[in-house]
């Protein structure tokens, strides 16, 4: 499957499944069998930083891997490589400037209107903060190699 | 007045020179010119259209005019 694609796409495959594992990790963490558990600050701090570094361990184990297996190819990355990755980028900026947006003002409207419950959004505790915050961040992770691969599809 | 869009693309014939006078494989001129397979592939497919750096290299390679590897279509 991957034997057509560059090294480049073959590592977005690779950051893409190593994002959904995490962020799927992140979530059986946080969840409870009643919905967000309430995590001391302390024991948030400690999920934050393992979920940090099993990112940083698992995107180094795969790059590194990805280099040894593509040791043959003389180029790695190009200049359509690098439009890709920038265009990419971008929409996973706005995704998550989009979300922080959405998701602060939702905490606005959900304090001044406290009856109209339209979106029950969980930001009452730190964990729910936390919770919401991070699935903001892999929103924008999510978007960014998502368009990542459709634009290796498509005319660019 | 929204503004007036631009039509023209721009073709080669990358592929056509590339076998015909060079001999070279899709991942031996990407090699040479810095670029990866993939992108010669999505440039001999007309999908997308390379920098000028780019251009000028791959035309070194077959050494000849500008004009005999990539032209523009206006009417693309």
């Amino acid at each position: 499957m991957f034997g057509n694609t560059s090294m480049m796409e073959q590592k977005t495959w690779g950051s893409l499944v190593i994002t959904l594992g995490v962020s799927a990790y992140f979530i059986s963490r946080i969840f409870g069998a009643e919905g967000i558990m309430d995590f001391s600050p302390a024991a948030l701090i400690w999920l934050y930083i393992k979920i940090v570094i099993l990112f940083i361990v698992l995107e180094v184990g795969h790059v590194i891997y990805l280099l040894w297996r593509n040791k043959s190819k003389d180029i790695a990355e190009d200049e359509r490589d690098r439009l890709i990755s920038g265009k990419a980028s971008r929409n996973g900026f706005w995704m998550t400037l989009f979300g922080i947006e959405a998701f602060l003002f939702t905490m606005i409207l959900q304090k001044m209107y406290p009856d109209a419950r339209i979106i029950n959004l969980p930001a009452e505790t730190a964990t729910d903060l936390t919770f919401s915050l991070f699935m903001v961040l892999f929103g924008g992770l999510l978007i960014k190699y998502l368009s990542t691969l459709i634009y290796y599809r498509q005319a660019i | 007045m929204p503004p007036r869009k631009i039509k023209g693309r721009v073709t080669n014939r990358i592929k056509q020179l590339r076998l015909e006078r060079a001999n070279l494989t899709q991942a031996e001129l990407g090699a040479r010119v810095g670029a990866t397979r993939q992108t010669i592939i999505a440039i001999e497919a007309g999908k997308y259209a390379p920098s000028m750096e780019l251009a000028f290299r791959i035309t070194r390679e077959f050494d000849v005019m500008f004009e005999d590897v990539f032209q523009f279509d206006p009417k693309g």
